[in-house]
């Protein structure tokens, strides 16, 4: 049983948030393999990777496309076998653009032959985490900050690392699928991943709506010394890191900028754990990942696909559109982004896709604050947002300091619950974001 | 609406059609509502009030009604005066106003004269809604202040406390004449019996058009628990700074001289019930973190018992609510809840 009850947080069963976005098979993903690929040279946090391919050039699966000197990165992999057809700036999920590497895929999966150099048994630390980066290894629950370093635990103790199977967002399943399809593969990545930050207990946390992945993670886990498998309420953003480590072990990682190593805790998605295994078993690169396409499409369901693959084609590839779409996101519906063209790669840390059909979009018009609390309930970091919202909007930056605006982790909840619609996260984060402006001046 | 399946370039221009015509901008998330708006909020407050109102029927008669409609009328007529004066459009109709009105309605003693009844809603609104800029951002509570204005400019009429009379008013004649409330009873000294607490609980007792029963406002205050439109939070603190109060300093004979009776009848009595789960509740004037609101409800008690034990006005509800209120911006201001993995909150800002 978890240490603590979660702190606000939204109830996912029994809400109508998800009425009909479940998917028929949520314990299960299927294989996409799109025609073209396209690879932008920043997936992760931090500076972006410089191409290293050529146009016209034949790539194998899991060459390198795209690398850097920078410390804070992670090399991008050609995702399929085949020719690269252009190298030019692509629209990015989330706006912006991104250099980009375009591949046709050949269908003949040819595997590079520098890759596979099989297991890394008696590998030291060091070598183990050069060999996640070069594997391109990113946080796959969709923060996509580089693996490698945050394993990299410096002089820090850590005692516990976390498995989050809590899926991040309500309505996805493709982590869901992943740990039971893939349970032995991700068990493995969290032994690794224990060895490298040489901690001793290993948890994994699933929610309780998840009772088959329970059972399968609980019977890979029985002999392994140190793991347990930990059932979680079903409460949105228990995904979050902060939320699960407090959930788990009752720690609290530190405001203003404090991190999990600092009370002793990593954590990893199951999806990052399944690439860290592959990349020390097989010295495989993170080339393809799972999500969920659901909402309004025509079947949907979860997917494995090439990293780079064309939001346009996996819905294709669901049945299409069910109805006129108004919005599509990638990510979830609390934290996802929309996105205004279907020809904009999935990249790593891209887990799912929604569709939202005119009829079961709404716009919301906000009202005034009638100061009812309920955002402030619902807060899993204890925050006050109206009094943040409020104090943004009359730009007092002291107000919205002390407040601690910037522990905001953006999760929505509070915008979701608000009886007056107020755009309450979204503006909460432009609060934050001036904040972090503000003191990088004063700096 | 019937499936269907478009071909990827069909589909890829519908959506791009679509972006055009209603989302030309990416939008930030979430991208889901719960969608409860402030207007089921306020009706449901309105759902919770309805057992009292329509026992205040069935305790005074037919009588009562023209005040509620008079009050309800009243204060949706200062409020969209407000919105067009503020040029705000009046269509995002939220109810609040109404809740307003009713609740005026039920602390009016019956036999005073309906204007009142138009102008505590209309200037209480006005000026402690309105004036401080509207829903939200008002510290004082719109009711408590049109209440307090009518008790100060008008002593006499508006502590009148008619004894009920029913069923409908045609029991004994209503006796317009102030009768002893249980707090004016405790006020000069005497006690309560068994009966008297019974009488107060079940809304027997001499008093305002709504505030007589216990029972009513109680079944009106679970329906908002279950809702959770209210919290426990507020009310249980002001109730237990009444309890306190009077325990200690009610009895006849010196400190913690109170029997139960005695704190029972303040418990019970007045407007404390219709204050505790529907007044000092309110949104806009009380505080939001925890703390703050458990400080705020307990000095509302005992600021209440202050009033009832040492000043000429026995049902000093009103004025001690009002009082309180204005600490609301100081507490919002200095406490607030402890964020997810702070070590030490700076209590000042
Ligand atoms: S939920 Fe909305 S209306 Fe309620 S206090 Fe928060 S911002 Fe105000
Ligand atoms: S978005 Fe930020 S303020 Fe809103 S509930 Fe989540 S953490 Fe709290």
């Amino acid at each position: 049983m978890p240490q603590k009850r979660p702190l606000g947080g939204i109830k996912t069963h029994g809400e109508w948030l998800l009425a009909g976005k479940q998917l028929a098979k949520p314990d299960e993903y299927t294989v996409f393999e799109p025609q073209y690929v396209f690879l932008p040279m920043l997936q992760h946090i931090g500076a972006p990777c410089e191409p290293i391919v050529e146009v016209g050039q034949s790539v194998k699966l899991g060459q390198p496309v795209g690398d850097t000197e920078e410390k804070v990165a992670a090399p991008v992999h050609a995702s399929v076998s085949g020719t690269v057809k252009s190298v030019e700036e692509w629209p990015r999920v989330g706006g912006g653009k991104a250099i980009t590497v375009m591949i046709q895929n050949d269908h003949r999966y040819s595997v590079w032959e520098e890759q596979g150099h099989g297991e890394l048994p008696s590998a030291s630390v060091k070598d183990r985490l050069a060999a996640i980066r070069k594997a391109g290894i990113v946080g796959m629950g969709g923060a996509t900050f580089p693996t490698a370093l945050k394993l990299d635990r410096g002089e820090k103790e850590i005692e516990v690392c976390i498995l989050n199977g809590a899926e991040c967002e309500p309505g996805l399943s493709a982590d869901n699928a992943l740990m039971i399809q893939q349970t032995q593969k991700i068990v493995r990545g969290l032994r690794y991943i224990m060895e490298i930050c040489s901690a001793a207990r290993g948890l994994i946390g699933i929610e309780e709506d998840k009772p088959r992945a329970i059972e399968k993670m609980r019977r890979a886990c029985e002999d392994e010394a140190g793991i347990e498998v930990e059932t979680l309420p079903s409460i949105y953003p228990q995904g979050g890191e902060k939320q699960l480590i407090y959930a788990l072990t009752g720690r609290e990682v530190p405001t203003n900028g404090g991190l999990p190593a600092d009370v002793g805790v990593v954590v990893a998605n199951v999806g990052t754990a399944f690439s860290v295994a592959g990349a020390l078993a097989h010295g495989s690169a993170l080339v393809n990942r799972v999500c969920t396409v659901s909402g309004d499409v025509l079947h949907p369901q979860n997917l494995q696909f090439p990293i780079g693959t064309l939001v346009g084609d996996l819905i294709e590839h669901c049945g299409g559109f069910k109805g006129a779409p108004s919005k599509v996101i990638v990510g979830g519906p609390m934290m996802g982004r929309t996105i205004d063209s279907l020809q904009v790669p999935m990249e790593k840390g891209a887990n799912g896709i929604l569709v939202y059909a005119q009829e079961h979009d709404h716009l919301y018009a906000e009202s005034p604050c009638i100061r009812c609390n309920r955002c402030l309930e619902a807060c899993p970091m204890r925050l006050e947002p109206w009094a943040i919202d409020r104090a943004y909007r009359k730009q007092k930056w002291a107000t919205c300091r002390w407040l601690q605006a910037e522990s905001c982790i953006n999760c929505g909840c509070c915008t979701y619950v608000c009886p007056a619609t107020r755009r309450l996260a979204e503006k909460i984060v432009e609060a934050k974001n001036e904040l972090a402006r503000q003191r990088k001046e004063a700096e | 609406m019937a499936e269907f399946r478009m071909d990827k370039n069909e589909s890829a221009e519908v959506f791009e059609k679509n972006k055009e015509s209603r989302f030309p901008a990416l939008q930030a998330s979430p991208h889901l509502r719960r969608g409860s708006g402030t207007r089921a909020i306020m009706g449901n407050v309105l759902l919770a009030l309805l057992p009292a109102t329509l026992g205040s029927v069935w305790f005074f008669g037919p009588a009562v009604l023209p005040y509620y409609l008079v009050a309800v009328f009243f204060a949706l007529a200062a409020d969209a005066l407000a919105q067009f004066l503020r040029k705000r459009r009046v269509d995002t109709f939220d109810l609040s106003p109404v809740v307003t009105g009713v609740l005026l309605a039920m602390s009016m003693p019956l036999g005073t004269p309906l204007w009142f009844a138009a102008l505590g809603p209309a200037l209480g609104i006005l000026v402690a809604k309105e004036l401080f800029g509207g829903i939200g951002y008002n510290f004082l509570n719109p009711a408590l202040l049109g209440r307090a204005v009518l008790r100060l400019a008008f002593p006499q009429q508006m502590s009148m406390n008619p004894a009920p009379s029913p069923p409908f008013g045609l029991g004994q004649s209503v006796d317009a004449v102030a009768s002893a409330t249980p707090l004016i009873t405790l006020k000069e000294g005497g006690t309560l019996s068994a009966a008297d607490l019974l009488d107060s609980f079940l809304g027997m007792a001499a008093g305002k058009i709504g505030e007589t029963s216990a029972l009513l406002l109680l079944l009106g205050a679970v329906w908002l628990l279950a809702k959770g439109i209210i919290r426990l939070r507020i009310p249980l603190a002001f109730l237990a700074g009444i309890a306190l109060m009077a325990f200690v300093f009610g009895g006849n004979e010196g400190l913690f001289g109170a029997g139960w009776q005695t704190v029972l009848g303040h418990l019970l009595g007045g407007a404390t019930m219709l204050g505790a789960f529907f007044m000092v509740t309110d949104y806009g004037s009380s505080p939001s973190a925890p703390l703050a609101q458990i400080l705020f409800g307990a000095l509302c008690g005992v600021v209440t018992m202050l009033f009832r034990l040492y000043s000429p006005f026995p049902e000093g509800f009103t004025f001690a609510v009002l009082i309180v209120n204005f600490s609301v911006p100081l507490l919002n201001r200095v406490i607030r809840p402890r964020v997810l993995g702070e070590k030490n909150r700076s209590l000042l800002s």
